[in-house]
């Protein structure tokens, strides 16, 4: 039986709902056995049989749906969280963000194209000053060996 | 316990007119909970798919199968969607509680 209750909700702001009991919501029994809701219960790893009650809001605070932005492409993993602070740089003060694997490989590929490069310092002299880096070359370039990653570590922002 | 005091085991938006479909005739649903964001897409024509990102881990299970990057990125550009093209008063958002 799907019941409900007349409640208010603790995670959305007040100013932007009301709330119903769903006791007979034609909306909610319909959800409910659509191919949609339970492909998405599912994915809680909740059955439609263990649903003892539905509350419903109107309306949503898009804030919630902000979510979006914790689905991460990359996750900093301990390898290169150590290889960071062993170079003296913050997490917080480095932000690659990718769109995809082979953006990934472009940017490792450009990466190892520049360290190869520094075997030859006109060569890198012109790459930087086309990047708009003027700073002294041989403290631009760091070498992440765990991970292969090589960080251009200050004027980074300016790539 | 009250539901009152009880957290959902998910929260899921979607259009309160059932009816309603994005500018480009397609459906979305949105759902979450404190481990999961869940999106369902129906579009106008092709197949439904139904995105799962693990908040923990960050994979995402696309139509119960693994996914990649590169589902990520489409799963972002559909909330992207999702969000620009909606306003906050069409929606409603059904609370789920379940017997455990």
């Amino acid at each position: 039986m799907i019941h409900g209750s007349a409640n208010s909700s603790q995670q959305l702001p007040q100013s932007s709902f009301s709330n119903v009991n769903v006791s007979n919501s034609p909306l909610v029994q319909k959800s409910l056995n659509s191919s949609g809701f339970k492909n998405i219960l599912n994915c809680f790893g909740i059955k439609t049989s263990d649903v003892s009650g539905v509350q419903k809001d109107f309306g949503v605070s898009l804030k919630m749906m902000e979510s979006f932005k914790d689905v991460q492409m990359i996750q900093v993993n301990q390898s290169k969280a150590s290889a960071l602070a062993a170079m003296g740089i913050e997490n917080a003060s480095l932000a690659l963000v990718m769109q995809s694997e082979e953006e990934i490989k472009l940017l490792k590929k450009r990466l190892k194209e520049i360290k190869e490069s520094t075997l030859d310092k006109k060569a890198i002299a012109k790459l930087l000053a086309e990047l708009g880096i003027s700073q002294n070359l041989d403290s631009l370039v760091f070498t992440d060996e765990t991970g292969g990653l090589y960080i251009i570590q200050s004027q980074f922002e300016n790539l | 316990m009250t539901k009152q005091d009880s957290k959902p085991q998910a929260r899921i938006v979607q259009f309160a007119d059932e009816t309603k479909t994005l500018p480009d005739g397609s459906k979305m649903i949105y759902a979450e909970n404190d481990d999961k964001i869940v999106l369902y897409h129906q579009p106008s024509f092709g197949v439904t798919m139904t995105y799962s990102y693990d908040r923990e881990t960050g994979k995402i299970i696309v139509n119960g199968k693994e996914g990649t990057n590169i589902d990520k990125r489409t799963m972002i550009k559909l909330g992207s969607y999702f969000i620009q093209n909606s306003k906050e008063d069409e929606f409603v958002t059904l609370n789920v509680f379940t017997k455990k």
